[in-house]
């Protein structure tokens, strides 16, 4: 470890900013560098984390200005010897780095995400959807909803993993409530109609789920109904 | 600068766009207002309008001039991409959409407009 080359952790906590020495190999994650100074340095240092393998989505915060997973990120990829992190942005900070994803599953809840289906199991097979196939893999982490500029001025946006998830729900053929959703969606300040296609949700997501793509075919979908 | 490039210029190039599309409308709104002023002169007659328009006869204007169409040439492009992907083409080619036919054909079809109209304000040739 004393060859590894030095980080400066730049933590932005609940009391103001706090750096910190760490000497990392090519190979650890921010999360690795989290944990050491929690271990060596600061053990009061806040944050939160739970699979470290990507699937959980617990350790997204802002690594660099760009909302990232904690466990996936190597801190060589970063190519800078000074690393920033803050608490994911648009959502209440409960210490350090955690945060509270609560707005984010307002939203969820908004858009009805249950599968709601006539109650028999006549279609308890979906037949395969390419369009939907590289869709399902949220992992609900919030990263896409941190990194939406729309949501920075529009609390009331649903935000591109609700939306995302409710066309899944559209396109599911056993669900019958597709029509409901789509007036969700459509609504003018909240809906669909408010994002402006900038990316941002489709560059951040860490399982490379086409969000915008999904936003689009929704705005499609109102507009054809 | 560097770190900020790298960001704006690969997976964040469609905030990129998004920006120049919001700070070119606002330009063109601005020279809109401008532009309605000076027509509105014609109201008091041929001299209050030529003398509104000897004001844009500055080489600061001329310059201007070059910059607003370099504004309208990135909107219009930059909006065509937009519409596209609205309508369903190029959600997965849009960074290309934005730096081939928004930046690198607007730079061409800008030189083929700028050029000419350099050489005869400001060099009256």
């Amino acid at each position: 470890m004393t060859n590894s080359p030095q980080y400066e952790i730049r933590v932005t906590r609940s009391a103001g900013i706090r750096s910190y020495r760490v000497a990392l190999g090519a190979r650890m994650t921010v999360l690795d560098a989290l944990f050491s100074i929690q271990s060596h340095q600061d053990s009061s240092l806040a944050f939160r984390c739970a699979c470290r393998v990507g699937m959980c989505g617990t350790c997204a915060m802002s690594i660099n200005r760009v909302p990232r997973l904690a466990c996936k990120t190597r801190i060589s990829a970063l190519d800078s010897s000074v690393v920033t992190l803050a608490p994911l942005p648009h959502l209440p900070v409960i210490q350090d780095l955690v945060v509270s994803l609560a707005p984010f599953f307002e939203q969820w809840k908004r858009i009805k995400p249950a599968l709601r289906g006539p109650g028999s199991a006549e279609l308890a097979i979906v037949p395969p959807d390419p369009e939907t196939s590289r869709k399902r893999d949220c992992i609900t982490c919030g990263i896409c909803y941190a990194a939406c500029g729309v949501k920075a001025s529009h609390a009331d946006y649903l935000g591109p993993a609700a939306i995302n998830k409710a066309f899944l729900r559209i396109r599911d053929p056993r669900d019958l409530a597709g029509r409901e959703r789509l007036k969700i969606l459509n609504d003018e300040w909240s809906g669909v109609w408010r994002c402006h296609t900038q990316f941002n949700c489709t560059a951040v997501c860490p399982k490379k789920i086409d969000l915008t793509g999904s936003i689009g075919r929704i705005k499609r979908m109102s507009f054809a109904s | 600068m560097n770190a900020l490039l790298r960001k704006y210029a690969g997976p964040f190039s469609g905030m990129l766009a998004h920006l120049i599309q919001r700070i070119t409308g606002l330009l063109l709104l601005v020279y809109l207002f401008l532009h309605v002023r000076t027509i509105y002169a014609l109201r008091d007659g041929p001299q209050a309008f030529d003398r509104a328009v000897a004001a844009f006869r500055t080489p600061l204007f001329h310059l201007l001039e070059i910059a607003l169409l370099g504004a309208v040439i990135l909107h219009a492009l930059n909006g065509v991409r937009i519409t596209l992907i609205d309508l369903g083409a190029g959600y997965e080619r849009q960074r290309r959409l934005f730096w081939i036919w928004s930046v690198g054909a607007g730079a061409l079809i800008f030189l083929a407009g700028a050029i000419p109209l350099f050489l005869s304000s400001m060099l009256g040739r």
